[in-house]
């Protein structure tokens, strides 16, 4: 497995977590972290499926211009990713792989966005390494078409983002949800949630 | 994905002293950061963690048949006598004079860079503030070579680097006194 891809994290995913713990702690903003869990037929312990590191109360990525006051809040995801094929095929030993985790991540951060009143808003940066599209039109990757596919908004390459303590420099790779169209996704995965 | 695994190494090394390539060391040094009191080390690590969002990684230190044999022709091209610069995987730079060049290794001042991994030699032009004066330096445009070394090696060769360096700042400054 190529060690570049975000997913390759998932063999160290507890020193990521201890690291955004950090970050959360110093930035002084709450940090929550969520797994998809499921309990294969043969087993008897769940197989974490799905992982997502998440900070509240981010500056709104396309507001960053704007005067501190007037920034809207939302969380930022750190971290995103569902279980790699490999680890799930080669380490459980489990078949086939599960579909929609990916969307079942969105929505649970789009769930804490809605549920800490923070409306349905989202922010995250597509991982730069990801593999590259057929297309191969310019950083156009996997992960950036797949995002779009879902709703979100690339933040354009050119938009300023407020450095300190926040984010690193936009190279075209951030994507956020604004309000509605956060909304809408989440009804749009409502018929996959049991509390519908 | 906004932090790299190798950042989360390399941070775990400089602050941490843990070796990075030991994934249970660099976990280890995060999670007792993550319940450490020190806010001031917490502070500075998490502004390095925000600022390296994303870094490109390093290239694999994975070395093919071919790059071995293009290595050997580079390190066939050096000459005696001639300085060149090191720039190793850690950050820093060995500099001096080619001492010996042989078949599989690089000989710098009395450092005997040994063929591999953790060394690499990039064409460049020694400033003339580490020497002291311009007519020292031999201009030698030097190929990409890369090196082998262990890591204890690596440690040594930094240190004295540095050594030399700030030696060699000192006698400069007597000799101005003087």
């Amino acid at each position: 497995m190529d060690k570049r891809r975000a997913d390759f994290t998932w063999h160290s995913l507890n020193t990521l977590r201890a690291a955004v713990r950090v970050i959360a702690a110093v930035n002084g903003r709450p940090y929550e972290e969520w797994a998809i869990l499921w309990t294969p037929p043969t087993a008897h312990t769940p197989v974490v499926c799905g992982w997502i590191l998440l900070e509240h109360y981010y500056d709104h990525l396309p507001d960053h211009a704007r005067q501190k006051r007037a920034r809207r809040k939302t969380p930022y995801v750190w971290y995103l990713s569902r279980i790699p094929e490999e680890y799930f095929v080669v380490t459980y030993g489990l078949q086939p792989y599960p579909a929609r985790l990916g969307q079942i991540c969105i929505d649970i951060a789009l769930a804490r966005s809605l549920g800490t009143n923070q409306f349905g808003r989202l922010g995250l940066h597509a991982d730069a390494n990801a593999p590259r599209t057929s297309a191969h039109k310019l950083g156009d990757t996997v992960l950036t078409d797949w995002y779009q596919t879902q709703g979100m908004t690339r933040l354009p390459g050119s938009a300023r983002l407020r450095r300190w303590r926040q984010l690193a420099p936009n190279d075209g790779g951030y994507f956020y949800f604004s309000d509605k169209p956060g909304q809408l996704c989440y009804r749009q995965l409502r018929n996959y949630r049991l509390d519908r | 994905m906004p932090i790299p695994t190798h950042v989360l190494s390399d941070l775990a090394k400089r602050f941490g002293h843990v070796d990075p390539t030991d994934g249970k060391a660099v976990e280890l040094f995060f999670t007792l950061l993550a319940t450490s009191t020190d806010l001031k080390l917490k502070r500075t690590i998490a502004i390095q963690l925000m600022k390296r969002q994303d870094e490109p990684a390093p290239p694999s230190l994975d070395r093919a048949l071919a790059r071995t044999i293009q290595n050997f022709a580079l390190l066939q091209d050096l000459q005696p006598d001639h300085y060149a610069i090191v720039h190793c995987r850690n950050g820093r730079n060995v500099y001096g004079l080619i001492a010996d060049v042989e078949d599989n290794a690089l000989t710098i001042r009395k450092i005997r860079i040994p063929k591999g991994r953790s060394f690499t030699v990039r064409p460049g032009k020694i400033s003339p503030r580490w020497y002291g004066s311009t007519t020292q330096i031999q201009h030698k445009t030097i190929e990409t070579v890369d090196m082998v070394s262990p890591r204890d090696m690596q440690l040594q060769l930094t240190q004295q680097a540095l050594q030399v360096r700030s030696k060699s700042r000192t006698v400069t400054k007597k000799q101005l006194v003087s």
